[in-house]
């Protein structure tokens, strides 16, 4: 007997299941003049994303650094190093008091921060250029109009370009695509008064 | 709803505003080329939508299909229609995005300066 209910339960279920896009359709139709939600809805005011961190470093540690924060003081426990971005992921180049950073992770604590992703001094920045030289090397230097102001780009051997593709190679100075007025976008580490070039992306 | 294929980048306020009011890297928000609240249309690379101050995009990073829903808050001047992102040379350039909002779609990471995207609005 108890195994009838419930076969007999699974049927209706099974019965209800296939027939509710339809009655969901009839009644759709009636109400025709229903406006569907808005899939865009608008915001009024803004949204920190809970993963979002950033701030100024203020004391150094071995896995954990301190700073001061828009949620406060915390420290941040550090990812391993492929998580930790200065000049590029795994670049080895030390924290130091002073440094801005970008971080993405969990507060554990009220005033503690696990970091997934942390970056350093990171810059995003993009313009015309002007006061292009190229060492023998072929490492090059120009200054770039960025929108926050001008900035001084020196290359090295681990700076890339992005192809018109979207192939990412060895940066050469003597890249056509690096002429004096051209537009360029350039993601570097800002250090010593100069932004050292990580990935430089030309106008083509 | 109008479906768009390119690339975002991010940019940092700096102190600074936007133009439909006050600016913070910590915000899932993003600059549009065309503002209805203020006029200011950039459509030469792309005819995007038009949007008011406030309205969302839906955003998706191609190179790893997050997407998120973004608020508009800005107006930005493209400053050349042919940058290619690093993952799938995608172009062009269909919005800026804010650290906050760049990071929510491509892991948490800023290692890369632009991603290609898919911008539904």
């Amino acid at each position: 007997m108890k195994s009838i209910s419930r076969r007999n339960f699974l049927v209706f279920a099974a019965s209800l299941a296939a027939v509710a896009p339809v009655l969901k359709g009839l009644a759709f139709d009636r109400v025709g003049a229903e406006t569907p939600p808005n899939p865009f809805p608008r915001q009024e005011t803004p949204v920190v994303p809970a993963k979002y961190l950033d701030g100024v470093v203020t004391a150094v540690g071995r896995d954990t650094l301190s700073a001061d924060t828009f949620r406060g003081a915390l420290t941040i426990q550090l990812p391993d190093s492929s998580g930790v971005w200065k000049g590029g992921f795994g670049s080895g180049v030390p924290i130091e008091v002073g440094d801005q950073f970008y971080a993405w992770g969990d507060l554990t604590t009220k005033d503690q921060f696990a970091a997934e992703k942390i970056h350093f001094n990171i810059r995003n920045e993009i313009g015309p250029i002007s006061e292009l030289q190229v060492t023998s090397a072929g490492d090059a230097s120009f200054v770039l109009a960025g929108r926050s102001g001008q900035f001084q780009v020196v290359t090295n051997d681990r700076t890339t370009i992005v192809h018109s593709d979207g192939t990412e190679v060895p940066f050469r100075g003597e890249d056509k695509l690096i002429a004096p007025g051209a537009m360029v976008q350039v993601l570097g580490l800002a250090r010593g008064g100069k932004l050292e070039a990580t990935i430089v992306y030309p106008s083509f | 709803m109008t479906v768009m294929y390119g690339n975002v980048t991010y940019y940092n306020c700096n102190g600074g505003s936007g133009a439909c009011s006050s600016c913070n890297d910590g915000w899932n928000d993003l600059a549009w080329p065309n503002l209805s609240t203020t006029g200011c249309v950039y459509n030469g690379c792309a005819n995007n939508c038009s949007h008011a101050c406030g309205d969302t995009v839906q955003v998706t990073n191609l190179c790893n299909n997050q997407a998120n829903y973004i608020r508009v808050h800005d107006c930005f001047p493209r400053v050349g229609c042919n940058y290619a992102d690093n993952c799938m040379g995608r172009t062009p350039p269909l919005a800026d995005l804010l650290p906050a909002a760049f990071m929510a779609i491509n892991g948490g990471s800023l290692g890369a300066g632009r991603i290609p995207a898919k911008v539904v609005c």
